[in-house]
Order: structure tokens, then sequence, then C-alpha cells
């Protein structure tokens, strides 16, 4: 089915700056492979600059100079980040510990808004530790599960709704009491645990550049930068300071829904 | 014989380190300046996916030192330049493949001369019992 025209220009922006002189789709596969073997954003820039330069001059498609997008990335063996598991671990450790303290504080402030002592289930437990396994996975395997995700999307949808909806189950039928604590407490603990987390991220953030790899084309025009370059630029920069915020921004939402509820 | 390829994949596979490091002796060159080359010289049409992760891999190994030049009203190319250590390879490589390419020969033509005396001598005898039956 073909896209609509504006759709497909905003889907292959990225591939058109790099490499307009290639089939789209081409460049697409070659980029997301070599971001899934782990390349840097400056050498999968290098080498699509490359595939493009030669196909300029030789008149002839990247499928039929270079072959399979896929086997050809690769093919050229280029090195890989140092993305072993303890550094993908570190870099959403902060996240975890926001989405646990985020957990607590929403179960424990209904509950303190009432007046009412926090019980912990069985289905708290369960779910916190469901929740904070399945992102501990998917900072150790990472590459396998977005491999899956670029290859079934509409599959990948319907597990994460399947697996909220396994959630909602599990708090609903584990509803078995393990505890009974004030739920000014709990507030506190999950309100401790979220403010740690966002420390977590912010000092990471300026110690680590671990997200920050865009794609760089080898010969960058030097110069003052362009209106639209500036642009683009600002919103990179606010959409990378407000990374760290989005779960407390997201829990003051949901704490306010539940206080005009109560 | 095809003319875009003229020789078998697997001949090409062994020979293209040494020919391309030999193109890059040379000069500085970029991909598809070295593609033309080996067309040129007979080696027939070698695809981008043969010929760029053999460069990537002599930029790997530290064959070549790499500079990225404006193109022409088109997009940059890559340079590749042959370094100390890339010509220490080349004429380790070049005096490798010369020795094989003369044992080879020398066996080929060897083979071939054998069959060509085979074959004349077979040819004789034909010959020689056709002219008996007949007398």
């Amino acid at each position: 089915m073909r896209m609509p025209r504006t759709a497909d220009a905003l889907r292959y922006a990225l591939e058109r700056k790099f490499a307009p002189h290639i089939e789209e789709t081409w460049s697409e596969a070659f980029i997301i492979e070599l971001r899934l073997i782990g390349v840097h954003g400056s050498r999968i820039g290098d080498a699509l600059t490359e595939v493009d330069s030669h196909c300029a001059e030789s008149g002839s498609t990247a499928a039929d100079a270079f072959g399979d997008p896929v086997e050809y990335a690769r093919g050229l063996g280029l090195p890989v980040e140092d993305d072993d598991a303890r550094a993908m671990f570190t870099a959403i450790g902060p996240t975890i510990v926001q989405v646990i303290g985020m957990l607590i504080l929403v179960f424990s402030f209904a509950d303190a808004v009432r007046g009412r002592p926090f019980e912990l289930t069985i289905g708290h437990t369960v779910v916190a530790a469901l929740l904070a396994t399945e992102l501990a996975a998917l900072a150790l395997a990472a590459e396998l599960i977005l491999r899956a995700i670029v290859s079934h999307p509409v599959l990948s949808w319907l597990t994460f709704v399947a697996n909220l909806g396994l959630m909602v189950l599990l708090l609903v039928l584990l509803d078995t009491n393990l505890a009974r604590i004030h739920a000014s407490w709990g507030a506190g603990v999950g309100g401790a645990l979220l403010i740690a987390g966002l420390a977590w991220s912010l000092t990471r953030k300026r110690t680590s550049r671990w997200l920050d790899d865009p794609l760089v084309a080898p010969l960058r025009a030097e110069g003052p930068p362009s209106a639209d370059r500036d642009g683009a630029k600002r919103l990179a920069a606010f959409l990378d300071a407000f990374l760290p915020w989005q779960i407390p921004l997201a829990t003051a939402l949901i704490l306010a829904y539940v206080w005009w509820l109560a | 014989m095809d003319a875009e390829h003229p020789w078998p994949g697997e001949w090409l596979r062994g020979v293209l380190e040494v020919c391309v490091l030999s193109i890059l002796a040379d000069g500085p060159s970029y991909g598809y300046a070295i593609a033309m080359r080996l067309t040129e010289s007979g080696l027939g049409a070698v695809k981008g996916g043969t010929l760029y992760p053999l460069l990537a891999r002599f930029e790997s190994s530290g064959f070549v030192a790499i500079e990225w030049r404006a193109g022409e009203g088109g997009p940059g190319r890559k340079y590749y330049r042959l370094t100390d250590d890339g010509r220490a390879e080349l004429e380790q490589s070049a005096e490798r493949w010369t020795q094989f390419a003369r044992l080879t020969t020398s066996l080929v033509a060897s083979a071939s001369t054998r069959d060509s005396h085979d074959f004349t001598g077979h040819h004789s005898e034909e010959l020689r019992l056709t002219r008996e039956t007949s007398s």
C-alpha cells in the first residue's frame, strides 16, 4: 500500500537527507541494521554516504550494486560501540527505580487521601516484580527485542497491550493482603524512590552520552547553522531535557486525577 | 564467457585484495574509481557489495588512511590512501601471489601440454590402425 506523500516524507526524511541518490527503503533497512548491531552514528553516516556516492556516479541502484542492505551492513564488519550489559543496565536503572516509585506512590496515594491504611497485596508485588524484570530484560536483550519490534510491529503492539492487560488482571485477582501500612508511609517511600530515580537520571545525563548518537554525514557543511537545522536542534535539546521528567510528570497527572476522584 | 563477469567469482575473491592494494599503490582513490580500474583491467564488474567490505577491512587493519573530499557537483568521495602498513602488506601479498600464479601456471601448462601429447598420440595411433585396415 502506498503511503500518503506527507507520511512518506516524514518517514524517510533522514534517508533523503543523507542518501538522496538511493532507494529510501534500502537506506532505511541499512540504517536500522547498523543501529541494531550497535555501530556509532558517525560510522553509519560515513557508510551510507559512500553507498550514495557510488550510486550517484555509477547510475545504478543500491540494490543492484550492493545487494541486500542487511547482508551488506553485516558484511562491512564495522566496529561496534561498547554497549555491554552493565552499560545498558546503568542506562535503564533510573527508569526502573522511577517506575517502582511511581507504582508505590500511586497505589498508596488514593488510600492516603481517603485516610485509610495502604494494603499491600500479592498483586502489587507481583506486578512490580514483573515490570522490573521486563525493564531489566529490555536493557539486557535490547538488540533482540528491538529486532522483534522492527520485524513485527503489529505483533509487538499487541504483546504490549496484552502485557498491560495481564498486569491489571494480576492486580484484580491477586488481592490477598500481605501487609497493612500507613498510607502516607507508602506515599513517602514511593515519592522518595521517584525523586531518587529522577536525581540518578539527571546525574547520569550529565556524565553519560550513551543515548546521544545522531547520524553524522562525513562532509558536514561548516558555517552558521540554517534556521531549519537550528530549530531541529532546539527541538532535540528540549526532548532530551524532557526525557528524565516524563515519569514524574505522568505520576503527577495520575495523582491529580486520583485526588479529583476522591 | 560473460563480458561483465568474465571470471568465476571464487577466482576474483582470491585475487581482489592484492589487485585493490596495487591500484591504491598508484595513489589515493575512491570506491567507484577503483571499481572502474578493475573493470578496465579486464577483471570484470566488481559489485559494491564485494569491494566496499574489502575496503572497510583495509581501513580497520590500518592498511589505508581515509579522507573525504567534496565531489564534483555530487556527493562527497571517500578517498583511500595506502599507509606504510598497507605498502608492506602489498609487497608481501604481491610476492606470494606471484609465486602462487607461477606454480598454478606451470601446473596447468604442463597438464595442457600432456593433454595435447596424449591427444596427438592417440590420434596417430588411430591413423596407423586406419591405414593398416585399408591396406
